[in-house]
């Protein structure tokens, strides 16, 4: 974290880091797909923001227009005051299948950043044992301190979602962007990983974008949440999260959070029924 | 409680089979071999059947000790013929299938003659070969080349082409360059299928050397059997095959090991689903 | 029920009808030495220009891959008769150790073998033959009986590099300069003509020059098959006689035979082989006095000690392999 960074987190001056105006994005050819429509969201540096919604609502396209992966159709995206017109180079990213390459060891894996971002791929050669110490630091911190030489095929699931954080936040990015990264791993694995992150986010405060389905994931995480509505998304509201950090297992009990929980599944509820949709089978938790 | 003392039982019988005879597994292929071998001559013997229509294995080992230097010498030729022709596929097909996997306007561009002139039989092309490039080592290289480096274009490009795209995000959202995607995921990526294509194109690379000696050559294996063939030897033709399908054993052996011990963990990766 | 009596009903019909095609009479398969040329027009105007059936047979004649592959398939029953080179048949004889083919009707009275070379090469005799490169087709008559040629001129066969090719690469070669030598038949003058070279320009040196003068080709059975069908074997002959006879006084008889086989044969090409072969093989002056297949037992005898010699197979006698019981009269073998 840079000085003027730490600065600006403790004045509270912060400006919006993530800024998207009226986006629209349509796929396919001809008439296409409508899968965002006028979306607005705002962003503040150093701020935990999730986005919920509904399987299909649009939430992973947003993931890819906000990193430059996927141009708009139409509306502006900003990141850190400049218009986003190719793939940012300033991101983090994790997805739900940790694409850890099977080729490489975990170390090796997690270096990957240093090897591609500009400002380090030729420092990394002559440097190596210094950007080591960094690597194996970070992934000391989320619990993965004896794996290092050990291939992916040979961790469980949840230990290569951490080695796949650690990738993503290597190479020290502003932006981390998280696309339901705990989606296909089980509630006590899930759990863990939530503190994981915080920890991680409590000590570097990269700001975040969270995309997820399980609500209270969203509340445990997150200082904004925003809703988007089934496609075309949108965003139709936004929750404050209030409760103080480090969150603990037995906030996620609390009658406060479990009330924002609450009020957010009725939202979504609403609408899906508002805009009268075949509404998914799968029920946000 | 029933389901779980049947799977017991089922289970136990199979490993019983095993503990009885564990060397059965690996020394199977070999009782087979050397039954065909076996039933090959006691065939030939009790029908009566004439050499030049079939030869008896007992007088193709005779034939394989008698004629060993001539057999050597051809079959070394066929090998070096086969080797250097092989190289040139694997470099060529390294350098194509990159840019047919990696670009899809050359894709588009050179797929159709790629594919076209495949299908073209070498055995027609030799002789225009000969013409050339004159008789002998040249044109059998060159055919071993044109039979085998198709299917390695083939593989290099299609494990290219299948590399998922969250790989390729993670690194497009790093600022990656095409160069990056292609050296860092995509070849990697591919190695699997490459080696695998190896063991293919070497069989096809040592046909092609045999084609381009039966057609026009003074040395080589397949010299070797056509001589033999016109001149009534049919002992001396089957040798030759027995020579060949041995080299075609070892050769194709030696790049399925060379894939096991490059690919491990292609055989091991676990879908995080 | 119904359906089991259909059943047993079709049965029975297609076992009758594959029963009575069976008693027709299957032709016999005879092949050629080599593919369609003029040299083998003869032969394929005895099929398609009636001369087989009225003789009162059915022949089905179909190319070959040289003398030695199309005895080996007589041999092995692929097919009942070949035209083939005759010294070839001593030979495997000779390497069988039995004699099971056998030569029923000599079509040429001489082997038309020859050694040929580029005049600028300076190849005028065989002892020039030696440390150079020669291109020939393992399987082809003229490189079969070359160590007999050689013996006869006291080459050093270990001193000679062959190229092996197939029959069509053989004059390219020559041409280019890749070989010094091709062996051939006397009819390869004619490609070589196609390829703008002349006579002029070649060096020739026919075996019957240089001491290996033998009897050429023949038709060709197996002991077995005469035996079993005398009368299929002698109603071959007399066709593929007719047809010579025909071919010899109208060749364009024979050339509009294989025009009409395959639409892109070369009419002038062919004619020229079919001439060369005629004069130098078929039409010798003894045939011209004593008729077709004529042959002269003693000098028989020579060709078979000849190869003989040069295989290192036992000699066998000239009765054993040359069977003329089956020729028609001697009447119908003059030329008019």
């Amino acid at each position: 974290m840079t000085a003027a960074r730490k600065l600006r987190i403790m004045t509270g001056s912060m400006s919006n880091f993530v800024a998207i105006r009226d986006v629209q994005l349509v796929y396919g050819k001809g008439v296409g797909v409508q899968a965002l429509d006028g979306l607005d969201l705002d962003v503040k540096e150093g701020e935990f923001a999730a986005v919920v919604g509904r399987s299909g609502c649009g939430k992973s396209s947003l993931m890819k227009l906000v990193t430059g992966l996927l141009p708009p159709t139409e509306g502006t995206i900003e990141v850190d005051g400049k218009e986003v017109d190719g793939p940012l180079k300033i991101v983090g990213m994790a997805f739900q299948n940790p694409t850890l390459l099977p080729w490489r060891q975990i170390l090796s894996n997690v270096m990957l950043p240093f090897e591609i971002v500009d400002e380090h791929r030729y420092k990394v050669r002559m440097q190596r044992a210094e950007y080591e110490i960094k690597a194996r630091a970070l992934l000391n911190s989320v619990g993965l301190g004896g794996v290092e030489k050990k291939y992916p095929w040979q961790l469980s699931g949840g230990m290569q979602q951490r080695a796949s954080l650690c990738r993503a936040l290597v190479h020290q990015p502003a932006l981390l962007m998280l696309d339901e990264p705990f989606g296909a791993l089980d509630a006590f694995t899930r759990e863990e990983l939530w503190d994981v992150l915080q920890n991680l986010w409590m000590t570097r405060r990269f700001t975040t974008i969270l995309v997820t389905h399980d609500l209270r994931e969203a509340v445990y995480l997150a200082d904004k949440v925003h809703v988007m509505s089934n496609r075309p998304g949108r965003i139709v509201a936004t929750h404050e999260v209030p409760i103080e950090r480090p969150r603990r297992s037995e906030t996620a009990f609390e009658p406060r959070f479990l009330n924002i929980v609450q009020s957010l599944r009725e939202q979504i509820r609403a609408e899906s029924s508002a805009t009268d949709r075949p509404a998914a089978a799968r029920d946000a938790s | 409680m029933t389901t779980t003392a049947t799977t017991k039982k089922t289970k136990k019988k199979a490993s019983s089979l095993e503990r009885a005879m564990p060397w059965l597994v690996p020394a199977f292929p070999w009782i087979v071999s050397v039954a065909t071998v076996v039933i090959w001559e006691i065939g030939c013997a009790v029908f009566s059947v004439p050499e030049f229509i079939l030869p008896r294995p007992s007088r193709i080992a005779g034939v394989l000790i008698s004629a060993a230097d001539p057999i050597w010498f051809h079959s070394k030729h066929t090998l070096i013929t086969t080797l250097i022709g092989f190289a040139l596929s694997v470099a060529f097909g390294l350098l194509v299938g990159i840019a047919v996997g990696s670009s899809r306007l050359i894709y588009g561009g050179f797929y159709p003659l790629l594919v076209g002139f495949n299908s073209v039989p070498k055995v027609a092309l030799v002789p225009v070969l000969v013409v050339w490039f004159g008789i002998g080592t040249i044109p059998a290289i060159l055919t071993a080349f044109l039979m085998s480096f198709f299917p390695i274009v083939v593989n290099v490009a299609t494990g290219l082409a299948t590399v998922e795209p969250e790989l390729h995000d993670v690194l497009r959202s790093l600022g990656a360059k095409k160069r990056d995607l292609i050296f860092k995921v995509g070849l990697p990526r591919s190695l699997p299928f490459f080696f695998a294509s190896l063991k293919v194109a070497v069989t096809l690379a040592f046909v092609g050397s045999i084609i381009s000696e039966s057609i026009a050559s003074s040395e080589g294996i397949g010299t070797l059997m056509v001589r033999a063939a016109s001149d009534f030897r049919i002992s001396l033709v089957f040798a030759g095959l027995v020579v060949t399908a041995a080299m075609g054993i070892v050769m194709y052996t030696a790049f399925a090991v060379l894939e096991r011990h490059t690919t491990g963990w292609a055989t091991r990766r676990v879908d995080v689903r | 029920m119904f359906n089991s009596v259909v059943r047993v009903a079709v049965a029975v019909f297609t076992l009758a009808a594959t029963s009575v095609a069976a008693l027709a009479q299957a032709p016999v398969k005879l092949v050629l030495d080599y593919a369609i040329q003029g040299q083998q027009s003869p032969i394929v105007l005895a099929a398609d220009g009636g001369y087989f059936s009225r003789a009162g047979v059915n022949v089905q004649v179909d190319r070959g891959y040289g003398s030695a592959d199309a005895i080996t398939k007589v041999a092995t029953g692929a097919y009942d008769m070949a035209f083939a080179d005759f010294s070839v048949l001593v030979q495997f004889n000779g390497r069988q150790g039995s004699a099971k083919l056998i030569n029923v009707f000599q079509v040429y009275d001489v082997a038309p073998m020859v050694i040929l070379a580029l005049k600028k090469s300076n190849i005028t005799k065989p002892a020039d033959l030696a440390g150079k490169k020669i291109a020939s087709p393992p399987g082809a008559s003229s490189r079969v009986i070359f160590p007999a040629f050689a013996a006869a001129n006291k080459i050093d066969t270990s001193s000679i590099q062959w190229l092996d090719v197939t029959p069509q690469l053989r004059e390219t070669l020559l041409m280019q300069g890749q070989a010094d030598a091709t062996t051939a038949l006397i009819t390869d003058l004619a490609g070589l003509k196609h390829l703008n070279i002349s006579e002029d320009d070649l060096s020739v040196m026919r075996f019957s020059d240089y001491g290996v003068n033998l009897y050429g080709h023949a038709l060709v059975t197996t002991s077995e098959f005469a035996a079993k069908n005398p009368d299929v074997v002698k109603k071959v002959v007399k066709g593929v006689g007719e047809a010579l006879k025909a071919s010899i006084a109208n060749p364009d008889l024979a050339i509009a035979a294989i025009k009409k086989r395959d639409p892109l044969v070369d009419e002038a090409l062919e004619r020229h082989r079919l001439d060369l072969v005629i004069k130098n093989a078929i039409v010798t002056d003894h045939v011209k006095k004593a008729g077709l297949s004529a042959v002269d037992m003693d000098r028989m005898k020579k060709t078979i000690d000849i190869v003989t010699a040069t295989f290192k197979t036992p000699s066998v006698e000239a009765r054993s392999i040359y069977h003329s019981e089956y020729l028609p009269p001697r009447s119908e073998l003059m030329l008019p």
